[in-house]
């Protein structure tokens, strides 16, 4: 897959010029347009996905997972980088969630730093589990920007901090020669062939992410998979069982963390931004309720069996790998994993102690 | 010379002949003449703003022209229609469809006619068109639709918003206008049935996004034969629709579907047969949930409750509560059934349905 290149660049003239990331991307993309002005949100909808703006983020770099109302969540912690992506999911919740198509990047990583600095100092004995692939893929710009050249480093320092990179991309170069320390996990999002080909345009395959994870591997990271969104579809049992095949052929089940799964589920607004955007999906059109959280949902007995297999393919090729649900019922969890946390602070416990003893 | 406002159709039909061309009153902005029927294609009449403006086949389209035709035979033709006739001699209409189809039917070979004839560009007839038909009538929703497609070319879209959809009767807003013009594109078919208020405009928003358009007609035609309410026909739309993408089948197959003719078919009246195909396309849209609702609905009925005592299942049996429902006329009869739910308890068909 090629990598992402803006046609032109919008630089907020509040950032100083000598911002490593705004050195950085121009220096890799130089055949864009780069323009210096400030824009306001309301006219961000008027750029378009060949736009990338780079901006000095206003609010608080770090914040919880907005998590949801009656399911499980792990409390996964945010550290907001940008916003958006190029990748052109289907089902990607970005396109209900942000009313723009740029490119956007938090350009003031001396601000970020300094507020986990401040985070990290006041409360020592928490451990923190912060991710950048809430609101974007967390390496899709990295060729552009460089940010894990700052970020894996600095996380490498941090005695109560693990850094999760997730992604889809195979966007791993600038990973090869850092000092690690093991605190960064770095994690693929995974699917069966079929849901990568119709649903994940502009995504990397699946064997391909498999072998950048795998050169991850060999450069000593840990790794972690996430199997969200599972799609349900006729046939899907087969397919995921091969991807679950690839996996395991391909890493080796003792450099994983974590592995996540969670079936896929989105908000009433997407529905028809798939329709006008995606005529081609057909992901929508299966049988949904309204969840709990609002959320359209497979039934729960489709999610129990679906989940069900899944645990059961993984664990008969890796015992010991520690799997977990993303956003789900203790009900369900107790169905198809066997067990379920009894809060979402159990499950955070469980995940953190991964984080950090792993 | 004829008074313009009172033409008797017989002193005309034995003069017309001399008078085709003739002017009648030349005082007049757009003066009067005879004009050949001949001379307009009644498929390509781009000034006229009434829709339909002739309904073929149709009970209500033969009562109003009976009416005019009836009208126009005692009285004459009292209004002459306006008519703009180009250099090539080709006839439009601009106003006055009906009475110029009613002359038509009478058999007149021509009719008297405010003529425009004066070099006037198409825009200028149609805002004239407009104009006239706006003082005269309250356009219908296909009219609006059809108007504002037509001016969507003629004029730039913040005119259309600010001058024009106040005169239509529309909130002057950017959405309003793209919503409305939706709708001219709708087939004939069914944009007639939205203009004489057969069809709801909400269901012509639904319909309009259904494609193909034999899809769409299919669909109209489905709805048209039974008194389904406008939920209902909403349902129907998203289930068969959804149903047809998920399945790689085309809606037409789908409407055309046995058990769907069984159900038109069967001895049911009109309303209850239009629940009954509406919860079949629930059922083919939902069979999980269909099937637990019942299911649900079997376990209940074994447990016999008593009258005004509901069981309720989770909110589309997402992990959550069960709700029950007493209602009591006095302190005997909520002792009975708080009874009956004491023994329910350890009853082993509730707790079953509880397991499950």
């Amino acid at each position: 897959m090629p990598l992402y290149l803006p046609k032109r660049i919008i630089i907020s003239p509040q950032l100083s010029s000598s911002s490593p990331l705004v050195e950085s991307i121009l220096r890799h993309a130089p055949c864009a347009q780069v323009e210096y002005r400030k824009i306001d949100q309301d006219c961000l909808h008027l750029l378009t996905a060949d736009d990338l703006v780079v901006t000095r983020h206003q609010g608080s770099f770090y914040k919880p997972c907005p998590g949801t109302q009656h399911y499980l969540c792990c409390q996964y912690k945010i550290l907001h980088i940008g916003a958006n992506c190029p990748l052109s999911c289907t089902y990607c919740i970005l396109q209900a969630y942000l009313d723009h198509p740029a490119m956007v990047v938090h350009a003031n990583v001396e601000e970020m730093l300094s507020e986990l600095d401040e985070l990290f100092f006041r409360f020592p004995s928490s451990f923190f589990r912060i991710g950048t692939g809430e609101l974007t893929d967390s390496l899709v710009l990295d060729h552009l920007t460089g940010l894990s050249t700052i970020l894996v480093p600095y996380f490498a320092a941090q005695k109560n901090a693990c850094l999760e990179l997730k992604t889809k991309t195979t966007n791993v170069g600038h990973l090869k020669d850092l000092d690690h320390r093991g605190k960064t996990i770095v994690a693929w999002s995974l699917n069966s062939a079929s849901v990568v080909c119709r649903e994940e345009l502009g995504a990397p395959s699946v064997e391909e992410r498999l072998l950048a994870a795998r050169a991850c591997q060999e450069w000593g990271y840990r790794l972690a998979f996430h199997f969200d969104p599972i799609i349900y579809y006729p046939g899907w049992e087969k397919e995921y069982q091969e991807t679950i095949e690839q996996l395991f052929s391909t890493i080796k089940p003792s450099r994983i963390a974590w592995i996540s799964l969670g079936c896929f589920r989105y908000l009433p607004r997407l529905k028809p931004i798939i329709q006008e955007k995606f005529h081609h999906s057909r992901i929508i059109y299966e049988e949904f309720i309204q969840g709990l959280d609002g959320k359209m949902r497979y039934l729960e007995i489709l999610r129990q069996q679906i989940y069900a297999n899944m645990v059961r393919w993984i664990r008969q090729r890796a015992p010991e790998c520690f799997l977990y649900l993303c956003m789900e019922s203790p009900k369900v969890w107790r169905n198809s994993v066997g067990f379920a946390p009894a809060s979402n602070q159990e499950l955070q416990s469980w995940l953190d102690h991964r984080g950090r003893n792993f | 010379m004829i008074n313009p406002h009172l033409i008797n159709p017989h002193q005309r039909s034995n003069n017309h002949k001399e008078s085709v061309g003739q002017k009648v009153n030349s005082n007049l902005l757009f003066p009067i003449r005879y004009v050949e029927i001949e001379k307009f294609d009644l498929k390509h009449q781009p000034y006229i703003i009434r829709y339909p403006f002739a309904i073929h086949g149709q009970e209500a389209a033969a009562v109003w022209l009976e009416e005019l035709i009836s009208s126009i035979r005692r009285f004459g033709l009292l209004s002459p229609p306006i008519v703009y006739v180009g250099k090539e001699e080709r006839g439009f209409i601009i106003h006055g469809v009906r009475r110029f189809l009613a002359c038509q039917a009478l058999g007149w070979t021509s009719l008297p006619c405010r003529v425009i004839s004066s070099d006037i560009a198409p825009s200028e007839l149609y805002q004239l068109s407009l104009s006239i038909f706006l003082s005269h009538h309250k356009p219908n929703v296909m009219e609006q639709a059809r108007i504002i497609q037509r001016l969507q070319t003629l004029l730039p879209q913040e005119v259309i918003i600010q001058e024009f959809l106040p005169r239509l009767g529309l909130s002057p807003q950017r959405k309003v206008l793209e919503r409305i013009s939706q709708l001219a594109g709708l087939e004939d078919e069914i944009a007639e049935h939205l203009a004489l208020g057969e069809t709801d405009p909400q269901l012509g928003w639904r319909l309009i996004k259904l494609t193909p358009s034999s899809a769409r007609l299919a669909m109209h035609r489905f709805l048209r034969k039974l008194p389904f309410t406008l939920s209902q026909q909403f349902e129907i739309v998203e289930y068969v629709q959804e149903i047809a993408h998920r399945e790689q089948r085309s809606v037409e197959d789908l409407l055309g579907a046995q058990a769907v003719l069984e159900l038109l078919a069967s001895d049911l009246d009109q309303r209850q047969k239009a629940n009954a195909v509406r919860l079949f396309w629930r059922s083919r849209r939902y069979p999980r949930l269909t099937a637990l609702e019942e299911e649900f609905n079997q376990q209940k009925k074994a447990l016999r409750l008593p009258e005004h005592l509901e069981l309720y299942p989770p909110h589309n049996f997402e992990h959550g509560s069960y709700k029950f429902e007493l209602k009591f006329a006095d302190l005997a009869e909520l002792r009975q059934k708080l009874e009956f739910l004491n023994n329910l308890i350890s009853c082993e068909k509730f707790k079953n349905i509880i397991k499950s």
